[in-house]
């Protein structure tokens, strides 16, 4: 799926997708088995949480999530205009619903509080319009790049397009040299 | 004398951030000094490019801490204070030294424990409003990049337990690239988060850290290994933090990985012997905020990636120079 529709997909979650494209996104969700995936992975996401958390603290995890969405969706808000979120908003719900797709899901999505709004959407645009996505290298390359992940950030979110696949049984490796060096200034070297 | 010991005991009871005020360097200081000596466990979204993932986080004073995926391909990481161990099928799969080059076991930014100083040289601190996060009332400090070279944050502080609640990595249109919250968080005693990481996977993270150190010697072979790697013209504030042969997971030929840090922000360098028609990346991509960028160099491979502008991926990558046997 490329950056575009899933920002796309996320503008339309979030409201924020201009009507005439919430037209077309629909006939390609319809169409797209890619695009309805992704689709249902924001709800579900929601459905694993409170699978996996014990009682009490999955009653409370939908409204904290949606409190924490809700404070960035009302610094949104001020930028975009109330009018204008609102309207896309029903517009979407009301073209999805006359496709006849999704409609139950956006009412059941709204009213369990599983609101994400993929705040990465902008930010991202700014990240991948000039560079190549990372997964449409080659195999070989995508395999190669998430070795390093691994490597760079152990501990990190950052989830891997590889997963574990890459990797196998390793050795730990103890550093050779562990001495900080350097300078912080322009042109530093070592 | 009872009203006034009484008062010394509410004093007491308060978080230190009660007492930060206006200083968001103050702030910043006691959520450092809070990631070091508060066991607890949470529940965290974490969300970059439209794909949300749930994480269940255990991290105690001592520096273990164990963080499991709640969503998506199953992944579970122990991290020790000098040691990272990647767990696959109840057995060690991959281990790293150093993990967050001894930074608090919270797995989004900023975990550092640079000292406020220092980073204030690359970022300016500003304090912003509360908010509520995971039912808890928390301060925005902002940390605004001086420069180019380098992503904003923004934290959210918890009031009443000092901990990083919320974290957002910032564009440099202001846009938020990425960002990771806590849905709840509960502060436990030592023995109990000790408990919830588990004797098994503790004794990993020892067995791993204890490891004889000797096999890494003939493991970079040539080019590649420790000394022949330099990088010139790095961008400001970047300095090396460590320079060690690695074994890639799955991979037969172990690389120098290089890594640079401002304090905050971290990119890697890896060196490895380039084989034609290998799996090599040429040219820039990117994966959400991590930017990457390969180029073959006297016959060596070189690949630079980090969660930093690609500007500066682009400028440490021109700058490494690898000194041929």
């Amino acid at each position: 799926m490329s950056d575009l529709l899933r920002e796309q997909l996320s503008a339309l979650m979030d409201g924020e997708l201009p009507h005439e494209e919430c037209e077309l996104l629909v006939k390609r969700i319809s169409t797209s088995a890619d695009l309805a995936q992704s689709w249902h992975a924001y709800h579900l996401i929601g459905d694993a949480l409170r699978d996996q958390l014990a009682g009490g603290d999955a009653e409370q995890l939908a409204p904290r999530v949606r409190e924490a969405l809700t404070e960035e969706g009302k610094e949104r808000f001020h930028h975009a205009g109330r009018w204008r979120r609102w309207s896309t908003l029903v517009a979407g719900i009301a073209v999805l619903g006359l496709a006849g797709l999704a409609g139950s899901l956006i009412t059941s999505h709204m009213d369990s509080g599983k609101v994400f709004a993929p705040s990465g959407a902008s930010g991202t645009r700014v990240g991948s319009a000039i560079h190549v996505d990372w997964r449409s290298e080659p195999q070989p390359v995508q395999a190669e790049l998430s070795r390093y992940l691994m490597m760079h950030d152990p501990y990190g979110l950052t989830p891997n397009p590889s997963g574990d696949k890459a990797g196998g049984a390793v050795t730990a490796m103890p550093p050779l040299n562990t001495s900080a060096q350097g300078g912080q200034s322009s042109n530093t070297s070592y | 004398m009872r009203s006034g010991f009484l008062l010394l005991l509410a004093a007491l009871c308060l978080p230190l951030t009660a007492f930060a005020g206006p200083n968001p360097e103050a702030w910043f200081t006691l959520m450092q000094q809070a990631l070091k000596s508060r066991s607890y466990q949470g529940n965290i979204v974490y969300m970059r490019h439209g794909e949300p993932a749930a994480y269940r986080l255990v991290a105690c004073s001592d520096g273990y801490a164990r963080l499991s995926s709640l969503t998506g391909p199953p992944r579970e990481v122990v991290r020790g204070p000098h040691v990272a161990v990647r767990i696959r099928a109840g057995t060690a799969f991959m281990v790293v030294r150093e993990p967050r080059h001894g930074g608090a076991p919270l797995p989004f930014p900023p975990a550092t424990q640079a000292p406020v100083n220092q980073l204030a040289r690359w970022y300016r601190f500003e304090l912003g409003g509360w908010s509520r996060v995971a039912g808890e009332n928390a301060r925005l400090v902002e940390l605004v990049p001086r420069d180019h070279w380098r992503y904003g944050y923004r934290v959210w502080i918890s009031r009443s337990s000092d901990l990083p609640l919320r974290s957002q990595l910032v564009g440099p249109q202001g846009g938020v690239m990425e960002q990771a919250f806590f849905t709840h968080v509960k502060l436990l005693d030592e023995s109990t988060a000790r408990g919830l990481i588990g004797s098994k996977a503790m004794s990993l993270v020892k067995q791993a850290a204890s490891s004889p150190k000797a096999e890494a010697a003939n493991a970079c072979p040539g080019a590649a290994a420790s000394g022949a790697v330099s990088i010139h013209g790095l961008p400001p504030g970047y300095h090396l933090l460590r320079q060690q042969c690695q074994a890639a997971p799955g991979a037969r030929i172990a690389v120098t990985h290089v890594i640079l840090s401002d304090g905050l922000s971290s990119v890697s360098v890896f060196v490895a012997p380039h084989h034609t028609g290998g799996a090599t990346l040429t040219g820039q991509t990117s994966m959400g905020s991590v930017h990457a960028m390969g180029r073959i160099a006297n016959g060596y491979a070189v690949t630079v990636m980090g969660t930093v502008p690609m500007s500066t991926i682009s400028r440490i990558s021109r700058g490494v120079r690898i000194k041929t046997p």
